[in-house]
């Protein structure tokens, strides 16, 4: 009997394509982030709402995930920005060959910033690097605060937290503080923002801090 | 293994060849969770990169293969086996050993430097240092998905 040692990742198909995608967005000085949270916390209305933001000339573009339809490439095409939705017929997750196919259609030339909106799910899109500099996990008021604690792999792996529909917070039972106090519990450096897309409270904090992260990604790279 | 896996064991056809679509659709049928198991697509990858190295060494046989999950990997250890057991059932490989070894969060102190898991499932960070008492930990390790070995038989 002999016992080989093989010592690699089991994902290490996806992980030479991700870090491909990463080298491929910090050559082309694009900032791609990843959000990732469960079906109905507001992924597709943030990004509604931050593209609405947007100037008409600014190089931002969007890939959307689903199971099933084309229903939120048609909502946020709306807002005149390139926008590809990648239906994953069933898979749980999007991995990085749907990423580098889909990005065969765009020059990341053109781009600065790369939205990427996740299949609504907490556990599969965890284990997928997609190349992104980040990853941003949405959980919103009207979901468990102990969700850092069930799902703590995307916790531990997204740099900042979303706490969405925060406008209902004073109809529902959702003590924001101890979901604050999980996801630290999980990953004590994680940034945590709270955002209400309906009132509008909250998103300059977002928007800053996508400003902030794109001015680092542009540092980053004239330094190099 | 899960109730939801175990339904599904029972239910599955016998002396049907299971490949990796027919999993798909009895996960579905069986709504196991929201969504499919991605357990599915890794233990795909898992048994894919075994057979690969068995099969560049002549005459080999695979009798076992090793992996390593973390407790903050995203994967079930319950769903993988399940699934694995799926895919290899009825093959050349259904005799195949999988052993699963699951890591627990390791901790590393800020301030004595010593390394600890924290609580043998918990990945969560609360723990203070056994040691010294401090509070101020670091993440070492816990989102392992690695294989680590086969076992082949030579002729």
């Amino acid at each position: 009997m002999t016992v080989v040692r093989m010592e690699e990742k089991v994902l290490n198909e996806n992980q030479r394509i991700a870090l491909d995608l990463r080298r491929r967005f910090e050559e082309n000085h694009v900032l791609c982030l990843n959000l990732v949270s469960s079906p109905g916390s507001g992924k597709t209305t943030l990004l509604e709402s931050t593209l609405a933001s947007f100037r008409p000339e600014e190089r931002v573009a969007v890939l959307t995930g689903d199971l099933q339809t084309e229903n939120d490439a048609r909502r946020l095409m709306r807002y005149g920005f390139p926008v590809q939705q990648i239906v994953t017929g069933g898979v749980c997750h999007l991995d990085g060959k749907m990423i580098e196919r889909a990005l065969e259609k765009w020059s990341l030339q053109d781009l600065d910033i790369l939205l990427i909106e996740n299949v609504g799910n907490l556990v599969c899109p965890s284990s997928y690097d997609l190349g992104e500099e980040s990853k941003i996990v949405l959980l919103s008021v009207t979901e468990g605060e102990d969700k850092p604690l069930k799902y703590p792999s995307i916790f531990h792996k997204s740099a900042l937290l979303v706490l969405t529909k925060v406008d209902l917070l004073p109809y529902v039972p959702f003590d924001i503080e101890a979901a604050k106090a999980n996801a630290r519990s999980v990953h004590p450096e994680m940034e945590i923002l709270e955002v209400s897309c309906s009132t509008g409270k909250g998103m300059d904090g977002w928007l800053g801090w996508l400003r902030q992260r794109r001015a680092a990604a542009g540092v980053q790279t004239a330094e190099r | 293994m899960s109730p939801q896996a175990h339904r599904l064991t029972q239910s599955r056809p016998r002396g049907l060849h299971v490949h990796e679509s027919s999993i798909l659709s009895a996960a579905s049928a069986f709504d196991v969770g929201a969504t499919l198991m991605h357990e599915v697509g890794i233990a795909t990858s898992i048994l894919e990169a075994s057979v690969a190295e068995t099969a560049r060494r002549p005459g080999a046989r695979l009798v076992a293969i090793g992996v390593r999950v973390g407790v903050l990997s995203g994967v079930d250890v319950d769903a993988l086996r399940f699934a694995f057991e799926c895919l290899v059932a009825d093959t050349e490989e259904q005799r195949v050993v999988f052993t699963i070894e699951a890591c627990p969060r390791v901790n590393r102190c800020d301030e004595c430097g010593h390394e600890f898991p924290s609580g043998s499932e918990s990945p969560f960070t609360d723990a203070p240092c056994p040691l010294c008492e401090s509070r101020r930990t670091r993440f070492v390790s816990g989102d392992q998905l690695d294989l680590k070995f086969i076992e082949v038989e030579e002729p």
